[in-house]
């Protein structure tokens, strides 16, 4: 699994003024769909939004969308907290871990909100025709609450005592990816009151039985509602959720006068990415390059798979030249699994060559397998 | 093609308790004495991230570019294996720069390792407060997150960002390029860039920078991030890239060019530096 590129980062609009985002009433209600792309010049993967403009401190959420005026339908949303524009720092850029690559060449691109602030702009950020390995297969992003305010609770009133557990989600019906969470919000204010440490706590489990998933630290800025500029707390790599999983957070800072309620929303890909696609059934291909068929040979060897009665070994299942339009989809193992009582074992390689100094990529894919008769 | 995911939790160092403090040294980037964050991990960590704040308590009265470092062994041996670069303004550190994580994450924490942190300023301000926490997952861990037994590094490195001025006649024009290695000594991936004070007065616009290979005059475009900067109130002052670009190979000058949509101020100016690993990973 890899996380470089060859590519290069595009941005809509590019080397001109960001495009105003219309706003709506509050988070719940959409604004007007506006313009970014009026044709994709290939396949895209979103990456996010490098933000601008003259804003108060509000949760948003932004659908990206395709189709004609008047015909627009959301293919993902994002969701962040945009703190205050005349704060002290920025709230500038929110990236995706893995881009998602649902856009389609030719088509339209549209974003649209929910907030209640306004003159928000915004430049949006895709890669054209994704080759990177990090990308999410299709799978949108999405949040939880949706279209509503965050959940929230408040501080403990004691130096690094947790607060109570809130739940954002009770679970969703299906396995998904979480990304992290929104930045911490006061919906009357910044959520911090001064420079401040905190943690915050991202269990799994039942109320009551909270698993603690991951820890976001950071720190404020100080001056009341300032410094809270978070957008977004992301976690290294997406954590997987089995369906069903409530999701809840817990805080706690080096504060003891902060008992603000702190608001958050839960950010996560609606799926685990690739492994919820079709498994199709891998038939071997036909005797491997290079070898003639024969019987059992007679020195005590074996030989190889396809050439020698009780041959074993590893036979291309597509041949160079095949494509990979027809290699096998997988869900990937189980962390722990084990291989005992297993029929074989899927290797699948992908090699990478760039050459120098051109930067040209070239893929190469191999699906190699494992057959039984040995 | 899938999403990288990890199957263990992301943990905190320090926890729920007062931060690192760090003393800077008295000259312009010299290195601050090694801070012991913590005598022995009980097992191997991966660094993915630094929550840093060069000011503490202390209200600085100065702008001032600073590098924390990240150390691994014994007092007097320590090895860097992770530098954050940075900026703070005349104002309270904004929030979003408070967090430095690290785009590929650091395994270069065996079990056992004494951890320690020290920091470099372009100031000779002493009465400065430097904290630190760290935030890393604990090996052995499951899924399919890439990290790197690479040190992050910064470059420029032990000195301030480099000044890139945009056009100085017209919005989103290009400005000249501006040297960052003259040859790469070895192949590097970028990871995230830095940004350091403004050069040429405020302003708020957009930015647009292209980070090229290639000799003087004939640069070729690698990868453009953007990214908004406001007045004094800041801008990503640490900010990781998407996706780690691999196109910098050894031997390859390094050059950096910016254009802004600004008009008021020209010419518009920054100070930037970039995030890498060396190669291979």
């Amino acid at each position: 699994m890899s996380i470089l590129t060859t590519q290069t980062l595009q941005f809509a609009p590019a080397a001109a003024t960001p495009i105003t985002l219309p706003s709506s009433v509050n988070i719940a209600t959409n604004s007007a769909w506006v313009e970014f792309l009026s044709v994709a010049p290939s396949r895209l993967a979103i990456v996010g939004f490098i933000f601008a403009g003259t804003f108060a401190s509000t949760e948003v959420e932004f659908d990206i969308g395709v189709g004609t005026a008047g015909s627009e339908v959301a293919v993902t949303t994002l969701r962040c907290f945009m703190f205050n524009s005349g704060g002290s720092g920025s709230v500038d850029i929110y990236y995706l871990p893995a881009p998602v690559d649902l856009i389609a060449s030719g088509a339209r691109v549209s974003v649209r909100t929910r907030h209640g602030s306004s003159l928000m702009s915004a430049a949006l950020a895709y890669y054209v025709s994704p080759t990177m390995d990090n990308v999410s297969g299709g799978v949108a992003t999405t949040c939880a609450p949706s279209r509503a305010v965050g959940v929230s609770v408040a501080g403990s009133g004691i130096i690094w005592a947790n607060s109570a557990w809130v739940q954002m989600t009770p679970g969703i019906n299906h396995s998904i990816a979480v990304i992290g969470v929104e930045g911490p919000i006061n919906p009357t204010g910044g959520p911090f009151v001064g420079s401040e440490h905190w943690e915050i706590d991202l269990g799994i489990g039942a109320p009551g039985s909270e698993v603690v998933l991951s820890t976001f630290c950071g720190r404020s800025g100080g001056g009341g509602s300032g410094g809270g500029d978070v957008p977004t707390l992301s976690l290294p790599a997406v954590a997987r959720l089995s369906p069903n999983t409530p999701v809840s957070f817990r805080w706690r800072s080096d504060t003891a006068s902060n008992v603000n309620p702190w608001t958050l929303a839960l950010l996560y890909y609606d799926s685990w990415g690739n492994t919820s696609l079709p498994v199709p059934t891998i038939t071997p291909a036909a005797t491997p390059a290079g070898c003639t068929p024969q019987s059992t040979i007679s020195n005590g060897g074996k030989g190889h798979y396809g050439c020698n009665n009780g041959g074993f070994g590893l036979v291309s299942a597509f041949p160079p030249g095949s494509g990979d339009g027809v290699a096998a989809v997988h869900p990937d193992p189980v962390s722990g699994e084990l291989l005992t009582g297993k029929t074989g074992i899927d290797i699948w390689v992908e090699v990478d060559v760039t050459a120098y100094p051109s930067g040209t990529l070239t893929t190469y894919r191999r699906s190699l397998v494992d057959l039984g008769d040995t | 093609m899938s999403i990288q995911w990890l199957g263990n939790p992301v943990k905190v160092y320090p926890s729920a308790s007062s931060p690192l403090a760090i003393t800077p040294s008295g000259s312009v980037w010299a290195n601050s004495a090694w801070f012991e964050l913590l005598p022995s991990t009980p097992v191997a960590w991966v660094l993915c991230g630094l929550v840093v704040n060069p000011q503490g308590t202390v209200t600085g009265g100065e702008s001032v570019e600073f590098e924390y470092e990240v150390g691994v062994g014994g007092s007097g041996s320590e090895v860097p294996i992770a530098t954050t670069h940075g900026y703070s303004n005349l104002r309270t550190a904004p929030g979003e720069f408070a967090r430095c994580p690290i785009l590929i994450p650091v395994d270069a924490i065996p079990a056992g390792s004494r951890v320690a942190i020290r920091v470099r300023q372009s100031s000779t301000t002493t009465s400065r407060n430097y904290t630190a926490v760290i935030y890393y997952v604990e090996k052995p861990f499951s899924g399919t997150m890439q990290t790197t037994a690479k040190p992050q590094k910064c470059l420029p490195t032990a000195a301030g960002n480099l000044l890139v001025s945009a056009s100085s006649t017209t919005a989103w024009a290009n400005g000249s390029y501006v040297q960052f290695s003259a040859a790469l000594p070895t192949d590097i991936v970028i990871t995230g860039f830095t940004n350091g004070a403004s050069g040429g007065g405020n302003f708020v616009s957009q930015c647009e920078v292209d980070v090229a290979i290639g000799g003087a005059g004939s640069e070729v475009v690698q990868f453009t991030v953007r990214f908004q900067k406001m007045e004094n109130l800041g801008c990503p002052y640490y900010q990781p890239l998407a996706l780690a670009v691999d196109l910098f190979p050894t031997g390859q000058r390094v050059a950096i060019r910016m254009r802004n949509g600004c008009t008021a101020l020209l010419p518009v100016q920054n100070r930037l530096g970039l995030l890498y690993h060396e190669k291979p990973l």
